[in-house]
C-alpha cells in the first residue's frame, strides 16, 4: 500500500529534519530513491530544480512533487497521484508541528523565567552569525556565476545583490517586490 | 450559554490571544470593541454594533492587536505564494510583514521565534509559522499558519506537475531566476542588521556571531551544535554570574 507507506517515510523526513531544505532534500534521495525505488536519479534531479525555482519552502515543494511521481510511477491514475501529493506534503508538517505547539507553549508560560530568559540572551548573538553563515555559505558560483567564466554576469549578479541588500535595508521596498524587480531585471539583462 | 465567550458568536473575530492579554493595552472606547460580559446580548444594537466594527473596522483597532485569523491566514498565502529562495528567504519577508507592517509582536519576540524555529525539526517556515499563529491565536492559529505557507507551494507544484512538466528548461524562465538568485542571498543577509539592534550587540558580544559565523562557514560545523553550545553558555552565565545582580 503504497499511500500507508508515503505516510510513514515523511512523517519520518519530517521528524528528523535538523538542517533545513537542503539537509531534506538528502534524506528524501536516500528514503525515495535508493530505498523504496519509487522515482529514478533523473528524476529526483529534476524535481530538485523545480522546487528551488518555484515559491516556497523547498521542502514542502519537493514532498510534495516526490509524492505525486511516486504514486503514479506505481501505475495509480492522476487523482491518486494529487491525494499522494497532498499526503506527502502534509505527513511532513504534522509532527514538527505537535512538537512546535509543545515548545511554544511551554516558552510562553515561562519567558519571563531566569532559566528561559538567560539562554536566550546567549542565543540572540549567535543566531545572527548562522544567519550570515547561511548568507555567505550561498555566495557561490551557483547563485553569482563566476569572474572566470563570464565577467560580465558576474558584475550583473554582485549589482544586483548590492541593489537588492540596500532596497530592502535602506529604501524598505518590501522583499517581495524586491525578488520580482530582480527576476525582471535578469530577464531585460541577459 | 451565557458563559459562552463573546468570540464564538462572531465569524472570524479571535479570542483575546495571550499575545493580546501580555501587551495590556488599554482599549479606548472606540479602537478597540471590547466584548465584556454578557450583558451586550441584551443590548441587540450594541452587539451588533461591536460585531460589524470587529470585522470590518480592523484597522482602527489597537495597533498590536491582530485582527482575525483570516488576515493572518491570507498574509500566511501571500507569504507562501511569492517568496522564491526556500524557507530562509521568508525570513524577512515576515519580519517586513508581521513585525513592521502589521507590528503583531516585537523584534525581540520575532528573533525569539527564530531561534526556535531553527533549532526543532522540521521545515523551519512551516515551524515559524505554526509558532507565531500559536503566539497570536493558540493551537488554531498554529494550524492556520502552517497550512497557510503549505498551501500555495502544495497548489503551484501540481500545477506543475500536472500541466507544466518542462518549464524550467524554458529560457524566459533561466534567465528570469538568473537575476532572482543574487536578491534571495541579499534578502537573507539583510536580516543580521536589525537582529544586531534587538539583541544588543555592543563591544563586548560582537565576537559571538563573529565566531557563530566562521565557525559554520569556515570550519563546516553543524548550526545545532552552535545553538546548543550559545545555550548553555547563556544559561550558565545567567544562572553563575548574572543573577547576582538582581
Amino acid at each position: 500500500m503504497i499511500f500507508l507507506q508515503l505516510f510513514i517515510v515523511f512523517s519520518k523526513i519530517g521528524i528528523f529534519n535538523f538542517g533545513g531544505g537542503y539537509a531534506m532534500l538528502s534524506l528524501i534521495h536516500n528514503e525515495t530513491v535508493v530505498k523504496h525505488a519509487w522515482l529514478t536519479n533523473a528524476e529526483f534531479t529534476d524535481i530538485v530544480a523545480i522546487s528551488q525555482s518555484t515559491p516556497g519552502p523547498i521542502g514542502i515543494n519537493s514532498a510534495t512533487y516526490v509524492g505525486y511521481t511516486a504514486v503514479v510511477n506505481e501505475g495509480y491514475p492522476v487523482w491518486a497521484g494529487i491525494i499522494g501529493a497532498v499526503l506527502a506534503s502534509l505527513s511532513v508538517i504534522w509532527l514538527p508541528f505537535i512538537l512546535m505547539i509543545m515548545i511554544s507553549r511551554y516558552l510562553l508560560r515561562h519567558k519571563d523565567s531566569v532559566l528561559v530568559s538567560s539562554i536566550f540572551s546567549g542565543l540572540r548573538p549567535a543566531i545572527i552569525g548562522l544567519i550570515a553563515a547561511a548568507a555567505l555559505l550561498l555566495m557561490n558560483s551557483e547563485n553569482f556565476s563566476s569572474w572566470s567564466e563570464s565577467p560580465f554576469s558576474f558584475i550583473v549578479s554582485v549589482l544586483l545583490f548590492l541593489f537588492a541588500f540596500f532596497g530592502t535595508r535602506l529604501y524598505k521596498v518590501h522583499p517581495i517586490l524586491m525578488i520580482l524587480l530582480c527576476g525582471v531585471a535578469g530577464l531585460a539583462i541577459y | 450559554m451565557w458563559d459562552t465567550p463573546a468570540w464564538l458568536f462572531v465569524p472570524f473575530a479571535s479570542p483575546p490571544s495571550d499575545y493580546a492579554r501580555r501587551t495590556q493595552q488599554p482599549p479606548t472606547a472606540c479602537q478597540c470593541p471590547h466584548f465584556g460580559g454578557t450583558r451586550f446580548l441584551l443590548q441587540p444594537y450594541n452587539f451588533l454594533t461591536k460585531v460589524l466594527q470587529s470585522l470590518y473596522f480592523s484597522p482602527t483597532r489597537s495597533q498590536h492587536q491582530p485582527n482575525n485569523v483570516l488576515d493572518f491566514f491570507l498574509t500566511c498565502n501571500k507569504i507562501g505564494a511569492f517568496t522564491l529562495g526556500g524557507g530562509f528567504a521568508m525570513v524577512p519577508v515576515m519580519e517586513r510583514e508581521f513585525v513592521e507592517k502589521k507590528q503583531w509582536m516585537s523584534h525581540d519576540e520575532f528573533t525569539a521565534i527564530l531561534i526556535v524555529a531553527q533549532t526543532t525539526p522540521g521545515i523551519f517556515a512551516i515551524d515559524m509559522a505554526s509558532h507565531i499563529g500559536y503566539k497570536l491565536y493558540g493551537v488554531r492559529g498554529g494550524i492556520v499558519g502552517a497550512l497557510g505557507i503549505a498551501i500555495p507551494s502544495i497548489v503551484v507544484i501540481l500545477l506543475i506537475a500536472l500541466f507544466f512538466h518542462n518549464f524550467k528548461d524554458n529560457p524566459y524562465v533561466e534567465r528570469f531566476f538568473r537575476g532572482v538568485r543574487p536578491a534571495v542571498v541579499a534578502l537573507i543577509a539583510a536580516p543580521c542588521f536589525s537582529m544586531a539592534r534587538s539583541a544588543r550587540i555592543n563591544r563586548y558580544n560582537w565576537w559571538i556571531p563573529v565566531a557563530a559565523c566562521l565557525l559554520i562557514a569556515a570550519f563546516g560545523v553543524s548550526p545545532i551544535w552552535i545553538i546548543l553550545a550559545a545555550g548553555l553558555v547563556g544559561y550558565i552565565y545567567g544562572r553563575y554570574f548574572a543573577s547576582r545582580r538582581h
